[in-house]
């Protein structure tokens, strides 16, 4: 089938028609995904630090946080959306990636009001195209058989990016400025847009790309959703993963906090091993965990994942020391390896045939993103009033009640032939 | 440790940051008085503005100042420390009585010193907006 001598172990399962992705798109798309881990971790937290060395204060750090959050929740939907209608995801991708970098230069040389407020929404608005585009990419790429495989390659980039990023830009920070760290990630948009283009568009499939069996014209937003939130699985999927949400986003920070109270000078190296351990996890199993997916099936890996949480809410509420700390962080990453390929994975399955398979990874990133903005302050109120002790014992019980629910009414999803 | 009541949070100086600040605050107050005394200007040769500052505890970098905080009587009471924290993850915002700091104009770095132990900001308490404020101190 391929004429080049270097055949890579290219991604490809029984029963797949049209793997017709060549090495040089599958290697770009490696190294898309591992520049883009780079890219998205200096917009994290670390922003409220750098406008504090920009001598912000603290409500305008707030009301610009919040900007950015908001622009992000809003734009899930509509960026789907467009991802199901553009003719070329490549494009799509590239043009958030170039925002993407314009916001973060922006942020670095000017860092005023009105500037830092316009380009998290800039960047949140194209993050919100990006991250449906990368599985969009990769299913038109591969297909729908190979599509569990890909996505664990896939989360085995990304992460890999992320921890590295979490290195250069901790080091960056430290030793040379907060606002260099912004330079830096400017400046990862162009090895990722290189990376990009080395895809070759026309090895995209469109019409899987949407997830459409035929190369229809996408309908509008509100038939679309009409149409994916009929299937049951659908309903059950999103209350799973933002039980799963609610139960996982606040823990890293409680940790940290945790961390920071109790192991004095230790505690910036510890928090960091907690950030990155997970991510060198990830990228151990993830292409595993696809393969998994697609032997077994999606249910019970979906089931392990959120009854990870229990174990780490109880682990965290009765042991205080270092090593069970970062220890049981490691668990987060057997979650984040599972979630990282299932959620697209999924997705894919459930939306299958109807074209709209952009649009349901936006409703499921918009349902993560309201779970996460709850769930966070929710924590700390439980911590501060009832002590940490109560606050990781009520998140573990939260994952343990979706480790259930998804047990219960999850369908399984694993398409079996044509 | 004091207890503040209420506390509203003031930004000392100028915003702009830097620099020297010259003529402003107590000249307007003096201008507004009803008698007409001949308006004064203030220097201030070497004020800069405290936020974004590190601040050294015992030699240790302890984290950045990040709000200042007055009482009722408009007196400036403490600084809020953004202590700890790798990349913005797991830091803790604690409260640095304005009396400890020490301010040395000619310090090449432009830190703000106190001589209080770093396991005190540690382990002293959030600080939470609407929350009374628990501020660390050295003489209470």
């Amino acid at each position: 089938m391929r004429t080049l001598p270097d055949t890579p172990p290219a991604p490809e399962a029984g029963g797949d028609d049209y793997s017709h992705a060549s090495p040089q798109s599958l290697r770009g798309l490696d190294w898309f995904t591992f520049f883009l881990g780079d890219i998205q971790t200096g917009f994290g937290p670390f922003i409220a630090v750098y406008l504090s060395t920009q001598k912000w204060n603290q409500t305008d750090i707030g009301l610009v946080l919040s900007v950015g959050a908001l622009a992000s929740l809003i734009s899930q939907i509509p960026g789907g959306w467009l991802v199901d209608g553009v003719r070329s995801e490549r494009s799509a991708a590239a043009a958030a990636v170039a925002a993407i970098g314009v916001s973060a230069f922006m942020i670095a040389v000017w860092p005023v009001f009105v500037a830092v407020a316009s380009s998290r929404a800039l960047q949140a608005v194209a993050t919100s195209v990006l991250s449906p585009a990368i599985a969009a990419i990769s299913l038109g790429l591969v297909g729908r058989y190979a599509l569990a495989e890909r996505l664990g390659r896939n989360a085995r980039f990304a992460s890999a990016g992320n921890g590295a990023a979490a290195v250069i830009m901790g080091a960056t920070g430290h030793f040379v400025s907060a606002q260099a760290v912004f330079f830096v990630t400017a400046g990862f948009t162009l090895p990722a847009l290189a990376a990009l283009f080395r895809i070759r568009d026309s090895e995209v499939n469109a019409a899987s790309a949407h997830g459409g069996v035929k190369d229809e014209r996408t309908s509008g937003i509100v038939p679309g959703l009409g149409l994916l939130l009929k299937s049951r699985a659908m309903w059950v999927f999103i209350g799973g993963i933002v039980m799963f949400q609610l139960a996982n986003a606040p823990m890293l920070p409680l940790v940290a906090t945790e961390l920071t109270k109790t192991s004095a000078s230790w505690a910036v190296s510890l928090i960091g091993a907690c950030i990155v351990l997970p991510q060198i996890i990830v990228a151990l199993f993830a292409p595993w965990v696809g393969r998994l997916a697609q032997k077994i099936g999606r249910r019970p890996l979906l089931v392990v994942a959120l009854a990870v949480l229990p174990v780490r809410g109880t682990v965290l509420a009765f042991f205080d020391g270092i090593l069970p700390i970062v220890a049981i962080q490691t668990l987060d990453g057997i979650s984040a390896a599972v979630l990282g390929v299932l959620i697209p994975l999924v997705v894919a399955d459930i939306s299958y045939g109807t074209g709209h398979f952009n649009l349901a990874q936006g409703v499921l990133g918009m349902s993560i993103g309201l779970a996460a903005a709850i769930s966070t302050p929710a924590a700390g109120y439980v911590a501060d009033t009832f002590g940490s002790h109560a606050a990781f014992l009520t998140l573990g019980a939260t994952g343990g009640l979706g480790a259930l629910f998804l047990l219960l009414f999850m369908p399984e999803t694993r398409p079996t032939d044509e | 440790m004091t207890a503040l009541g209420k506390i509203g949070a003031v930004l000392l100086l100028s915003i702009g940051g830097g620099g020297i600040v010259a003529a402003n605050g107590a000249s307007q107050f003096e201008a507004q008085s009803p008698r007409a005394s001949p308006i004064t200007h203030t220097v201030l040769y070497h004020s800069e503005s405290v936020l974004g500052k590190d601040l050294i505890a015992s030699g240790e970098n302890a984290g950045r100042i990040v709000d200042v905080l007055a009482d009722e009587s408009g007196r400036v009471r403490a600084v809020v420390v953004d202590y700890g924290g790798f990349l913005g993850v797991g830091s803790r915002k604690v409260a640095v009585a304005w009396s400890d700091l020490r301010f040395d104009p000619y310090d090449s770095n432009g830190a703000v010193t106190t001589n209080l132990p770093p396991e005190r900001l540690r382990t002293a308490p959030e600080v939470k907006t609407g929350k009374p404020v628990i501020v660390v101190s050295d003489h209470d």
